[in-house]
This record gives structure tokens, C-alpha cells and sequence, in this order.
């Protein structure tokens, strides 16, 4: 008889976090009760891969012959547990990052995510070079499809490149402040002056446009060294429409 | 707009009948699906209707929103869900964004599984089949009314193929869903080629399914190809529908009368030019059989 929390045992034979049983089957003249259950456990294993790598382009170029380890790993841990399978990666840059994984890889994660959640998000009306120099009345936020990424490695150039069948650079370490945006329905990247991203970042987290400034000052060192940028940088955030109005 | 062919025509002859449930019979649609987005939307070929994967559009924006706006500028579009998991509990942030989906697009009728796909903690994303048992009947029906409720449109449940069989079922498939239908007082997506892929790995005749099942509630027929594996047939949708389904769909749809039918083609997606010849064969057929004598 199954038990009150079958669905429960269901879920955990099917994942494969308990070793298949047929118990609860009655199988038929071809299939035992385990191979039943088992056609389900190996659906699931196709569709969870299939899922995650399609997820994670970039990722996938960096982990190499590790990815069935990594990934296996990652989703015995964080199973999917929402309605869309669109987010089976969601968890992925924290948990890289919990598991001491090179830091290249923990930001071509986030990258890969901030592509996807830019890529069916929102956007909302954009503000013009006019308004914005009409003053700081004008509240101001990111465009919920912008991304913002402070990589530590030129993973964004890797992506690129791969995902256009471009040659490949090398990977490098530096400082690579990155909008991920959506414009014309396609994902898309541009690098920023440390400045410039940290008064995007800045607007993003609701500051407005006097915090924008304000963290481009802390983060160039100077007002002298960030005021006759500023027109250019918004000019650049206007045709890219990084923001939205209200 | 392109398509004022046989299939155009159908379709306007087509929404003057009405089923039990009062949705349009909208001929032969295919599922929107990736490859088609732009052919679709820019050529506007000729197609009856459209069906979408629910899920795959509540989202805020992007691309599959923009798609999807214009679609419905060009054809009738019906949602179909591969989440709601029925046989477990309910996801109140699935059903939310379905509602806001269904309030948008006004779809003529919803449709999900009767299936079970996870817990409160992970999702399996599959579409598991019941237990027939009486406690499983009673926790569906109640799931599907409340949907019903709170959607304010009629909601089809589609049976699934199967791969087990519990041994605490205490009926048939068949006679399980029609109680639940009933039950439940709602619609039925009757997928042929479930019945006849779970017909052969249960060795059940596949015309006492569709003999038990309340033809006036069928809203929608499912169509689709399926794979043969050594000893099990797996629903795949990655092919054309095989002749031995070509047959239960005409005594199907002979059945219910006119009732809109659709085409799934969801793994190596061809042209949609192929999609539209399958679909101009499930509509001779169904032509034929709605005109044969009883």
C-alpha cells in the first residue's frame, strides 16, 4: 500500500536520491516493476542535463571534462524546486562559490544567469538626454533586464566569442565592470569605466541620480575626476537604454 | 493576412459550433514553438490556431512576450500548461502567474495534466502518472475545481502517456479520468497519442479507452509522434503521428464531432512548412471521419 507520503518517495527515487524500488509498481510482461520506475529516473537525468546545459553556455566552455562532476554535484544538491525549469541554474553561482570553485567560474555563472533573467524580463519607459539634464527630479532606476557584473576575470569576451563561433581569447584576470542588457530582443554586454558601473549599480539599488554621482565620486576618488565624464557615460546608458524612468 | 486557404475557411465555418463547455471547435492548430516565433509572426502562414506552453510565457518581457503579442494579433491561441502538477499540491505563485497569463490572452480554454510532477520542495518537470485510488480521485477533483475557479475559463485536463502502473490503483485509467471529469464537471484534452503509447505498454485496447471516456467534454485532441524502444513505447512528440494514431484519431474524433485538434511536435522540430502538411493530413482525416457515416 503506498504510504500517506508517497508523492515525497516518488520525487526522491525518481531524482535518483534513494535507489530505485519497485515496491509500490506492478510492472507488466516486458517491464519488471523497477525497469518502470527506472524509464522515469532516466528521463529525469536527460531532461535535468538538457536543461542546465542549454542554461549555461558560458559555463560550459570553462568546466570542460569536469561538467558532468560539477553539474551532477550541483543539482543533487539544489534540485529544481520552482515551476520553471528556466531557473535550474539560479542557484549555481553561490553554490560554486560554496564549493571553492575558481572564481572565473563563479562569474561566468552569474553572467550566464544575468543573460537569462535579462532575456524574458520587464522594461519600462526609458528616460531621454533631455530629461535627464533637466535636472535631479527625474527618479531613475535600471531597466529590470540590466545586469550588472563586476567580473574578476574577461569572462564576457570567452562567452562572446564562443557563442559567435569567434576565436577565443585567453582568459585574463583584471577589474571588468559589465552592463548585461536587452536591446532589439537580443542579449548583449558592454564594459564600463569602474565609475560609470558603480553609479549604474548605484541607481540600481534606488540611490537615484544624485547616488549615482555620489558612488562615481567614491569610486573614481575624486568629483574632478568623474564630472566631465558623466554627460558621456548617461549618453552611453541612454542609447542603451540601461534605464527607465520611475 | 496570408492564409485564406482551406484551413482559414475551416476555421470560420468552425466557431460556429460550440461544445458542451460553449469554446469554439477552432479546426487544426500546431504549438508555437521556437523555431516557427519569426516565420510565424512576419509570414502569418496558414494555420487554424495556436497552442502555447503556458509556462514558456509567464515571464515579464522579452522576446517570448513580443512573439506572443503578435501571434494573437493573427490567430486564436490556447494555453497549455505542463506544470500544474494536479495529483500534488498547489503552487500558488504557478497559479498566479497563470491567472495573470489567462486574464491577458483570454484563451477560449485552459489545459493541463492529470499528472503528478513534484513536492513542495523539488519538481521533477515530468508528467508522472496517479494512482487510481479514490483518495487520489477526490484530491484532483478538488484541485481542479479550484483552478476552475479561479481562472474563470474552462480548464481541460489531458491524460499522459505511462511508463508504470501503481499497484494500488483500484481502476482503470480510463474509467478513473472520466470520474474525475465528471466529477469535477470540467473539460477533457483527449491526447490520442497518450492513449495509444500507454495502451501498448499496458497492453489495454486502446478503443475501450476512448469508448469510456464523455465525448461531449473533449474540447481539444492532442496529435503527436512517439518512439519505439525495445519494449516500451516513449512519447517523444519528435515525429510524425504514426498510422496506428491516425486511426484512433479519426474513431476519436468521429466520437466527439467537431472538436479543434493540434498538432505536438516539440523534439526535432522540422520547417513549419512539414508542420503544415501533417496538419493538412489531420485535417483530411478529420474531414472524412466527421463526414462518414454513422
Amino acid at each position: 500500500m503506498l504510504p500517506s507520503d508517497w508523492r515525497d518517495g516518488m520525487v526522491e527515487m525518481i531524482r535518483g536520491a534513494v535507489p530505485a524500488s519497485g515496491e509500490w509498481f506492478s510492472g507488466n510482461d516486458r517491464l519488471t516493476p523497477v525497469e518502470q520506475i527506472e524509464i522515469y529516473r532516466e528521463q529525469y537525468r536527460m531532461r535535468m542535463w538538457d536543461a542546465i546545459v542549454e542554461d549555461i553556455p558560458g559555463l560550459m566552455l570553462l568546466l570542460d571534462d569536469d561538467a558532468e562532476e560539477v553539474l551532477w554535484a550541483y543539482l543533487e544538491d539544489c534540485p529544481p524546486n520552482t515551476w520553471t525549469l528556466a531557473r535550474i541554474a539560479d542557484r549555481l553561482p553561490e553554490w560554486l562559490e560554496r564549493r571553492g570553485a575558481p572564481p572565473e567560474q563563479v562569474d561566468m555563472a552569474r553572467l550566464d544567469g544575468l543573460v537569462l533573467e535579462g532575456f524574458v524580463a520587464a522594461d519600462g519607459p526609458a528616460p531621454t538626454l533631455e530629461q535627464l539634464a533637466g535636472g535631479g527630479d527625474v527618479a531613475l532606476a535600471l531597466q529590470p533586464y540590466v545586469g550588472l557584473l563586476r567580473a574578476r576575470f574577461n569572462v564576457h569576451h570567452l562567452r562572446s566569442a564562443a557563442l559567435a563561433g569567434e576565436p577565443r581569447p585567453d582568459l585574463r584576470a583584471g577589474d571588468f565592470p559589465v552592463a548585461i542588457f536587452r536591446l532589439e530582443r537580443q542579449m548583449r554586454h558592454i564594459e564600463l569605466e569602474p565609475a560609470a558601473f558603480e553609479a549604474l549599480a548605484a541607481i540600481g539599488r534606488g540611490e537615484g541620480l544624485v547616488g549615482g554621482l555620489e558612488a562615481a565620486v567614491r569610486e573614481a576618488g575624486s568629483a574632478e575626476a568623474v564630472m566631465p565624464k558623466v554627460s558621456g557615460w548617461f549618453k552611453k546608458f541612454v542609447e542603451r537604454r540601461l534605464l527607465r524612468v520611475g | 493576412m496570408q492564409g485564406q486557404g482551406r484551413l482559414q475557411v475551416q476555421l470560420i465555418v468552425a466557431e460556429r459550433t460550440v461544445s458542451k463547455f460553449g469554446v469554439p471547435d477552432l479546426g487544426i492548430g500546431v504549438g508555437f514553438r521556437i523555431p516557427h516565433y519569426r516565420e510565424v509572426v512576419e509570414q502569418r502562414p496558414e494555420m487554424g490556431w495556436f497552442e502555447i506552453i503556458s509556462e514558456n510565457f509567464m515571464v515579464d518581457g522579452g522576446s517570448p512576450r513580443y512573439f506572443l503579442d503578435r501571434l494573437r494579433d493573427a490567430y486564436p491561441v490556447v494555453q497549455h500548461g505542463v506544470a500544474m502538477s494536479l495529483g500534488g499540491a498547489e503552487d500558488v505563485s504557478h497559479t498566479r502567474r497563470l491567472k495573470a497569463l489567462a486574464e491577458e490572452i483570454r484563451p477560449p480554454w485552459v489545459s493541463d495534466h492529470l499528472c503528478f510532477s513534484g513536492n513542495a520542495h523539488n519538481r521533477l518537470h515530468d508528467l508522472v502518472p496517479l494512482p487510481y485510488t479514490a483518495s487520489m480521485r477526490d484530491h484532483v477533483v478538488d484541485r481542479i475545481r479550484k483552478t476552475q475557479d479561479e481562472l474563470g475559463l474552462p480548464f481541460a485536463v489531458e491524460n499522459v502517456s505511462s511508463y508504470l502502473t501503481y499497484r494500488d490503483s483500484v481502476q482503470s485509467e480510463w474509467d478513473f479520468l472520466a470520474e474525475v471529469v465528471e466529477r469535477a464537471d470540467c473539460a477533457l484534452l483527449l491526447d490520442v497519442n497518450n492513449v495509444f503509447v500507454s495502451a501498448c505498454n499496458h497492453g489495454f485496447d486502446p478503443m475501450a479507452y476512448l469508448r469510456a471516456m464523455p465525448m461531449e467534454r473533449v474540447v481539444q485532441i492532442h496529435l503527436a509522434g512517439h518512439t519505439i524502444k525495445p519494449n516500451y513505447r516513449l512519447d517523444t512528440h519528435d515525429g510524425p503521428v504514426c498510422d496506428d494514431v491516425w486511426e484512433l484519431y479519426r474513431e476519436a474524433i468521429r466520437r466527439t464531432g467537431p472538436v479543434s485538434t493540434l498538432i505536438e511536435w516539440d523534439a526535432h522540430i522540422p520547417s513549419f512548412e512539414r508542420l503544415q502538411q501533417e496538419a493538412q493530413l489531420a485535417g483530411r482525416w478529420r474531414e472524412e471521419s466527421l463526414n462518414a457515416p454513422v
